[in-house]
């Protein structure tokens, strides 16, 4: 399931006004219009408007852009309506993000009956229109989901997988980003059948064996990764992608702000603390970065968080170099303890987030 | 360069220095990891540095040509304690930084990097601001510096606070969970009153070099307040001082009590210890429950529970003055403090089980230590 524009139907479903109106939601949003958007709505994407992309070049497509900040505590409420339906329709699901998740069903009949009602739940209950895609594995039900947007349905029946993925752009299988489906091109594989087609020897040579076989399962539709319920919570993270580059320290540090007060959030909610706080990074020239670091005590403090992540990003990321993503990931997670350690006085952490962004 | 000394005071000197040396993985700049060997007035001077302290140790030996060179810590250190203990013959040969060292069969040559490269470990030639005893502050050491934080957030709470009031010395310490206080007097007072906050790592590598004895240590500051110089008998311990404020700590501390508790310390140690091993929750909570029959005899139950592990208790005699009470506190915060009181019996005074507990030692006004309590789970 996923939840189509959701931050941007959300805002529309509190203030009616403005249906039908280009809509972005934008994260990190300042007085001076900077930002990045993250859900545009569906009359947004007519003008070209799309997630990632910076604020002044959504304005720049489409003039008449309303931008909205993100307000992460309303949407939580809304998602969590959302898995409260979800949970009624299976005991097995697994949340991904705030506005996607994977519900285990016993067989895509019924499967279909069950989701039929939960879509309509979803949309008369709640007023938020979704997606589903049936599959047997979650790599191909994530690409069927994506597949019938909005308000879709798509069923892949067992066996059918590598038939339903042969016509898409090699660019649908999750891990394939813009460079790897170039290197792709130049060897002519434009579509999924094209890269199944392909012997995973001959693709060794290309992408090194690992990966090779990683992706030719990938194009077949071959996928085991199990289910994981809420319980079994390895990490939890936010990410957000920041199109061509940004450089701005400012806004990132915004961003590392909202991205601790969401994870906080989450790890809230399931009752959870964290010992490890890491960032991602993609730089400019795709190059991934991940860096982490282990405090000796449990937290679920986001303005903790934000400091240990503005910490690493400090010692990782040169100032000035342009972003394509940044992420942030707390792991080492463990039940928040019963009894509570109180403190000898606040907190006196130092913002240092705050402090270099000036 | 050339040299002789004994090899005991070679390897007890590298040990020394080597609290110094920046581990390899840490350092950009590759002379960092190697102990500069220098003659000096007839002396040998060992150096190390991280950039944050530098130690220098100086040992007895007969210099017949005078150098210098930057040796790797880690192989040196590894190569002489190995060696028998005879004299040790150090020369280094030509101009490609190659130095020899012998010593009965066994020779080696280590490749160096000139002594050039070396950073210079400024000196302080100021006055000494005080002075004091280096088993005295060694123990001090020990009783505080494990109380401050470890992580790298917590900005000046990973400094251990150090103030010199008139004779008095105090060093405080705290990772916002609990604070340990320790008093003493100088054997020389500063000539003004002045505090400084040093990083707690770098007391406790001072703490692992101060001898255990009775030796005179001088303390200077620079004028800016940027560093502080420990010189002991044989060795200079530099370091870089945080510029940041410390708490308020003294507002924290309690100035009364509703139950005063009196124990063996030793007896609550082993209690403590053992609920240790039931107390294995993320808030490690350990319950004390206090018990009074009214005319000052008492027990405390010591006690500790983890769901899928067991529960234990443990009763430990106490003089009791004050009311009852149950508190919980993460037990290895108790287990601290207990293991730093200098006194065979400890005080533990309390409000209520959502305040600051303190425990001192029952015959010193020199030593307190706070801890927050953990909430106990209805």
């Amino acid at each position: 399931m996923d939840l189509d524009c959701f931050y941007a139907s959300v805002e529309t479903l509190l203030e009616p006004s403005l249906q039908g109106k280009p809509l972005a939601v934008v994260m990190g949003l300042d007085a001076q219009g900077h930002g990045v958007v993250t859900t545009a709505s569906y009359a947004a994407r007519s003008f070209g408007v799309r997630s990632a992309i910076s604020l002044a070049n959504a304005r720049k497509l489409c003039p008449e852009l309303i931008a909205l900040p993100v307000r992460h505590s309303i949407y939580r409420e809304f998602s969590a309506r959302v898995m409260r339906i979800l949970h009624e329709v299976s005991p097995r699901v697994q949340q991904v993000s705030i506005d996607e998740a994977f519900v285990e069903l016993s067989d895509p009949i019924a499967g279909w009956h069950v989701l039929t009602a939960a879509r309509s739940a979803i949309l008369e209950g709640i007023g938020l229109a979704c997606s589903f895609g049936i599959a047997p594995n979650k790599l191909v039900a994530k690409i069927a989901t994506g597949q019938g947007k909005p308000v879709g349905f798509t069923v892949v029946l067992p066996g059918s997988e590598s038939s339903f993925l042969a016509p898409l752009p090699v660019d649908e299988l999750w891990g394939v980003g813009p460079r790897t489906a170039a290197r792709m091109r130049e060897i002519g594989i434009e579509t999924l059948g094209d890269l199944a087609a392909r012997d995973p020897i001959e693709l060794a040579e290309t992408f090194g064996p690992r990966r090779a076989m990683e992706l030719h399962h990938g194009a077949l539709g071959a996928d085991d990764s199990p289910l994981v319920t809420d319980r079994q919570y390895k990490s939890i993270s936010a990410e957000q992608t920041l199109g061509r580059g940004e450089t701005d320290a400012r806004r990132l540090w915004a961003l590392i702000r909202e991205m601790a007060s969401d994870v906080a959030h989450r790890m809230a909610s399931e009752g959870l603390v964290a010992r490890t706080i890491g960032i991602k990074l993609r730089l400019d020239d795709w190059k991934l970065l991940t860096r982490d670091r282990t405090l000796p005590d449990q937290t679920d403090d986001p303005a903790r968080i934000a400091t240990v992540a503005g910490d690493l990003m400090r010692a990782h990321w040169q100032r000035g170099t342009p972003l394509r993503l940044i992420g942030l990931r707390v792991s080492s997670l463990g039940a928040k303890p019963e009894g509570s350690q109180l403190p000898l006085f606040p907190a006196v952490s130092t913002d240092h987030t705050e402090a270099s962004a000036r | 360069m050339k040299l002789s000394c004994t090899q005991e005071t070679l390897s007890r000197g590298l040990q020394v220095v080597n609290r110094g040396v920046t581990s390899g993985a840490a350092s950009t700049l590759p002379v960092l990891s190697n102990i500069l060997i220098a003659s000096d007035e007839g002396r040998l001077r060992l150096s190390a540095t991280d950039l944050k302290i530098g130690v220098t140790h100086w040992i007895p030996a007969m210099i017949f040509e005078d150098g210098a060179i930057t040796l790797p810590a880690r192989l040196l250190t590894e190569f002489v304690n190995s060696l028998p203990q005879e004299p040790v013959e150090l020369a280094t040969v030509g101009e490609q930084s190659l130095t020899t060292l012998r010593c009965a069969r066994y020779s080696a040559n280590i490749r160096g990097i000139d002594a050039d490269e070396f950073p210079l470990i400024p000196t302080i030639s100021d006055e000494p601001s005080a002075t004091v005893p280096a088993g005295l502050l060694r123990g001090m050491i020990n009783q505080v510096v494990f109380a401050a934080s470890s992580d790298t957030t917590r900005g000046p709470l990973q400094g251990v606070f150090t103030t010199f009031s008139g004779e008095t010395l105090t060093l405080t310490a705290s990772d916002a969970y609990r604070l340990s206080v320790r008093s003493a007097r100088l054997a020389t007072a500063a000539a003004a009153d002045f505090s400084v906050l040093i990083p707690a790592r770098t007391v406790a590598e001072l703490g692992r070099i101060l001898p255990d004895d009775d030796s005179i240590v001088a303390i200077t500051v620079t004028p800016n307040r940027g560093q502080i110089l420990f010189h002991m008998e044989n060795t200079d311990f530099l370091a870089t001082l945080l510029s940041e404020q410390f708490v308020n700590y003294k507002q924290i501390i309690p100035k009364e009590y509703k139950t005063r508790v009196v124990a063996n310390t030793a007896d609550l140690q082993k209690a403590v210890k053992i609920a240790g091993f039931f107390a294995r929750d993320g808030s490690s909570l350990l319950k004390l429950n206090i018990e009074t029959a009214g005319d000052g005899a008492g027990t405390i139950t010591v006690s500790a529970e983890t769901q899928d592990i067991g529960d234990n208790d443990s009763i430990v005699d106490a003089v009791v003055s004050g009311a009852g009470m149950q508190i919980g506190f993460n037990s290895k915060y108790v287990a601290d403090a207990l293991n730093a009181m200098n006194s065979s019996q400890v005080a533990l005074e309390l409000t209520g089980p959502t305040h600051a507990g303190v425990l001192r030692p029952v015959d010193g006004a020199d030593f307190l230590h706070v801890i927050m309590p953990v909430t106990v789970p209805r």
